[in-house]
């Protein structure tokens, strides 16, 4: 026993090393990689102190801040890996360089979802009696677990998806826009982010088709686009929660072929833009915030009339109305191919914003409504607020 | 504030280990008993009032029950150790089971008593019981009081064992109060002993829990007999190692600071009997109530009938020393009856089966107790067990128990073979070997050893400091970091 003194020294290095980085290593505010707000040093208070919180406060600020987060959570994956684990984190190491959610059936909430159903309907009988029959549309996007089985681990089993759909569109046969089955039909190709838990623009042109045929507007065909892909390396949020070594995502944006003017309104004037992307989004770590600058309140993007109507052979102007999106940042990507079918796209995050919807849409001539969600989000979040506007 | 979270690690352990070793001797029981303070402070910040004043009762009692034994006074030395006793049972009984009893009432007399809901002040089973110990073993002499009320606070809330045990009989460590020897051999066993208590609970308990939590958040109606078996095996393999790994960072600190603390486990589920694994489990407790409870009874000495009365006491006592719920209660009792089984006739019959058929049986009947143990509500309880005889109607197996199996299988084969001894066994076997004076007679013997001793040293050092590199690992990202003990 007294043989191993080095050990002793080399144990207690580990800790007094750690113990001193941290305590004189600068506080990070932000964690791109995390996409969230760090805890900061608690301040003292005594009435924090007695009740406890001060030091609930101080270890949630000692685990945040951290040194070498990242590298702890590769060796954390590396080593579930060598004991034979194909899920850590929540995350299932699939194939293909693949790291998928892994949803369970604790993320769904069975009272919240009922709700919502019940919402759902409500808010449409009321926004279809504005906008008359067939114009309302519900959409729910199923997360890569649901979609990408055949990568997944054998046996995984998970939060079953399409039962959660089956039951929306029972309840709202008409309204229901089916983007499981495209996106089931397609899943070999790459529709969702190996690295991120959105779909990737692919993903949502098939959500497109589906919408259109849902719809009855006709789907600008694939030549009337071009694709391009930046040339930036993609590390999305779920390669977050394990940082194991996988290729990185591209992100691809598709232009039209035509060239057509946008003005995209953010929040009522905040900023006012002539893109449908923010670039300058490539160059930090949440690329998909590229997408009309992630998520926003509230976007409103006007297509130039007249130019794009001239586009040869592009039908722009079958509907000329105005769509108004209820959606989380799953539509950020597809929003850009539905714009081009109105003359006015408004884009309504509620978690964000708490308007009077019915009134919004009388005020803005509203024509069109697309509710968007991911079928997860839809089923534990409530969307108290489509129908309690302010 | 808990050994496994990042506070301790690199707050608290490094500041109180650097002014234990800088304060001069005398002030050394102080300096831990302030630590010890600030340690309990940090979880219960309100509630470190309670474990002081018991210290302070209890040290009067104590000093009391001495000077009425030096004046020869005996009634009144009882009266002193009862009063003691009542005040401490007092405490459990009113921050620990006053909910129980009040629904109790509430159930047998037909009335509405609120109930009071007091959050339980964590460890107060564990201080409770050691306060106790010293005036009951000064009454009977066998140990002296402590010199003064530093030293005697220092027992009592010193911060390895405070929260978990190993509950500590003053008796036993008295005289290290007094004086001890902080020397090399004590730092090396101390840091060895802290980081593997570290791993088996960061690496080996949470993560079985995981598995453990899947299975218990999973529908009556989809529980399999596979799962059924897999999740009881993790909870047991959990318990085992948060317990056991918790109470070796609490021996490994005791070391560092010159203590040497009674073992608590000593390979539970190897036991060939009941009675066999009750002498390996959380032994500081059994010990306990053996010498306080069960001997002052009469034990086993008056015959059959009193030995399983009690049994059924000590038993029922240990069961809802666990928490206070009815099914701690049944979990004690159950094992009173198998224990008094044992004793009347099962052990003579068991000597004569294969070992391999004794460690079964044991193991089965402690794989049962947990699920009494785990489940508060009998109904659950009862479905579970249900669903482990395969009697749910239910298929064996079903995709979401192949694949549980397949993700913690390797996990689980670890687990079972840390259960044994077998692993320290052979890393002793190995480094005894490469010290030996037999060995090195010839001279390209002891180049060989030399050779061997270097590659045990190397697994040694970098298997602790690997274990506290991937400890640390899985606390940065923890999703899952629980305090088993907070209802004991």
């Amino acid at each position: 026993m007294k043989r191993y003194p080095w050990t002793v020294v080399a144990v207690f290095a580990v800790i007094a090393g750690i113990s001193l980085v941290s305590l004189l290593k600068p506080p990070v505010y932000y964690s791109e990689h995390e996409r969230r707000f760090l805890a900061q040093k608690p301040q003292w208070k005594i009435s924090d102190i007695l009740s406890g919180d001060f030091t609930g406060d101080y270890e949630v600020y000692l685990t945040d801040q951290f040194p070498f987060r990242d590298a702890w959570i590769s060796l954390r994956t590396a080593a579930e890996r060598v004991l034979g684990k194909k899920e850590s984190n929540g995350v299932y190491l699939a194939d293909d360089g693949y790291l998928i959610e892994r949803h369970t059936r604790e993320d769904m909430d069975e009272t919240v979802f009922r709700e919502n159903i019940e919402r759902t309907a409500r808010f449409v009988k009321q926004a279809e009696e504005i906008t008359g029959k067939g114009k309302v549309k519900i959409m729910l996007i199923p997360s890569a677990d649901s979609i990408l089985t055949d990568k997944l681990p054998a046996f995984a089993v998970g939060l079953d998806q399409s039962e959660l759909m089956s039951r929306v569109r029972q309840a709202l046969p008409d309204q229901y826009v089916d983007a499981a089955s495209i996106l089931r039909k397609h899943r070999e190709e790459e529709i969702y982010y190996r690295t991120d838990h959105h779909w990737t623009t692919l993903g949502a042109w098939y959500g497109y088709q589906a919408w259109a045929q849902e719809t009855g507007i006709p789907a600008w065909p694939a030549e009337a686009w071009h694709v391009e892909e930046p040339d930036y390396d993609f590390y999305g949020t779920v390669y977050s929660k394990v940082h194991v070594k996988v290729p990185p995502d591209r992100i691809q944006i598709y232009i039209p072929a035509e060239e057509i003017s946008y003005e995209v309104n953010y929040n009522g004037g905040e900023r006012i833009t002539g893109s449908l992307y923010a670039y300058d989004k490539l160059g930090t770590r949440d690329g998909y915030e590229v997408f009309l600058n992630g998520n926003q309140p509230l976007v409103k993007i006007t297509r130039s009339k007249g130019e794009a109507a001239a586009g040869a052979g592009m039908q722009t102007n079958d509907t000329a109305g105005n769509l108004l999106v209820i959606k989380d940042s799953y539509a950020n990507c597809m929003i850009p191919f539905l714009v081009n079918h109105f003359n006015e796209t408004h884009v309504m995050d509620l978690r964000y914003l708490w308007p009077d919807i019915p009134a919004y849409i009388r005020e803005n001539d509203i024509t069109d409504v697309l509710i968007l969600y991911q079928t997860v989000r839809y089923s534990n979040s409530s969307l108290y607020r489509l129908e309690h506007g302010k | 504030m808990v050994f496994s979270s990042f506070v301790f690690l690199f707050r608290f352990l490094p500041a109180v280990l650097l002014v234990y070793f800088l304060v001069p001797r005398i002030y050394k029981n102080l300096a831990l008993f302030l630590a010890s303070l600030i340690f309990y402070a940090w979880g219960e910040p309100l509630y470190v009032g309670l474990m002081i004043f018991s210290t302070v009762t209890d040290y009067i009692h104590g000093n009391l029950v001495d000077s009425f034994l030096n004046q020869n006074r005996r009634l009144a030395a009882k009266c002193a150790v009862a009063s003691s006793v009542i005040i401490n049972v007092l405490l459990l009984g009113i921050f620990k089971y006053s909910d129980l009893l009040i629904q109790g009432i509430n159930l047998a007399a037909h009335t509405q008593i609120p109930l009071p809901e007091l959050p339980l002040p964590v460890g107060i089973s564990f201080y409770t019981f050691q306060t106790m110990s010293y005036t009951i073993d000064i009454y009977r002499r066998e140990a002296r009081p402590a010199r003064n009320i530093i030293d005697f606070g220092a027992f009592v809330a010193l911060f390895p064992q405070l929260v978990a045990g190993p509950i500590v009989r003053y008796e036993t460590t008295d005289l290290q109060l007094r004086k001890r020897e902080i020397n090399r051999e004590k730092i090396v066993r101390g840091t060895l002993r802290l980081v593997t208590g570290l791993g088996k609970k960061v690496l080996l308990a949470n993560n079985i829990g995981v598995l453990w939590q899947t299975v218990a958040a999973i529908p009556m109606d989809e529980m399999t007999l596979l799962k059924a078996w897999l999740g009881i095996a993790a909870f047991a393999f959990q318990i085992y190692f948060d317990f056991s790994g918790y109470s070796d960072m609490a021996i490994g600190l005791g070391y560092l600071f010159g203590f040497v603390y009674p073992e608590n486990f000593r390979y539970p589920y190897m036991a060939d009997s009941i009675t066999d694994f009750w002498r390996r489990w959380h032994i500081t407790l059994g010990t306990w109530f053996k010498e306080y409870v069960y001997f002052p009874l009469g034990g086993s000495r008056k015959g059959k009938g009193v030995q399983i009365r009690n049994l059924l006491i000590v038993w029922g006592l240990t069961g809802i020393w666990h928490g206070a719920s009815l099914n701690f209660l049944i979990w004690g009792l159950y094992f009173a009856v198998l224990l008094i089984n044992e004793k009347l006739w099962l052990l003579k019959a068991l000597e004569k089966c294969r070992a391999a058929v004794r460690h079964l049986y044991a193991l089965f009947f402690i794989m049962i107790g947990w699920v009494i143990f785990a489940f508060d509500h009998f109904q659950d309880g009862i479905r579970y067990l249900s669903a482990l005889f395969g009697t749910s109607g239910l298929p064996a197996a079903d995709r979401e128990s192949l694949y549980l199996l397949s993700e913690y299988g390797l996990l689980l084969i670890l687990l079972a073979l840390g259960c044994t001894s077998l692993p320290f066994r052979r890393l002793r076997n190995l480094a005894s070997g490469c010290c030996g004076t037999a060995a090195g007679d010839v001279q390209s013997d002891a180049v060989h050893n030399g050779i061997r001793c270097i590659g045990i040293y190397c697994i040694v050092c970098i298997g602790t400091v690997g274990i506290l590199l991937l400890s640390i690992a899985y606390l940065v990202n923890a999703s899952y970091n629980p305090f088993l003990y907070f209802r004991f």
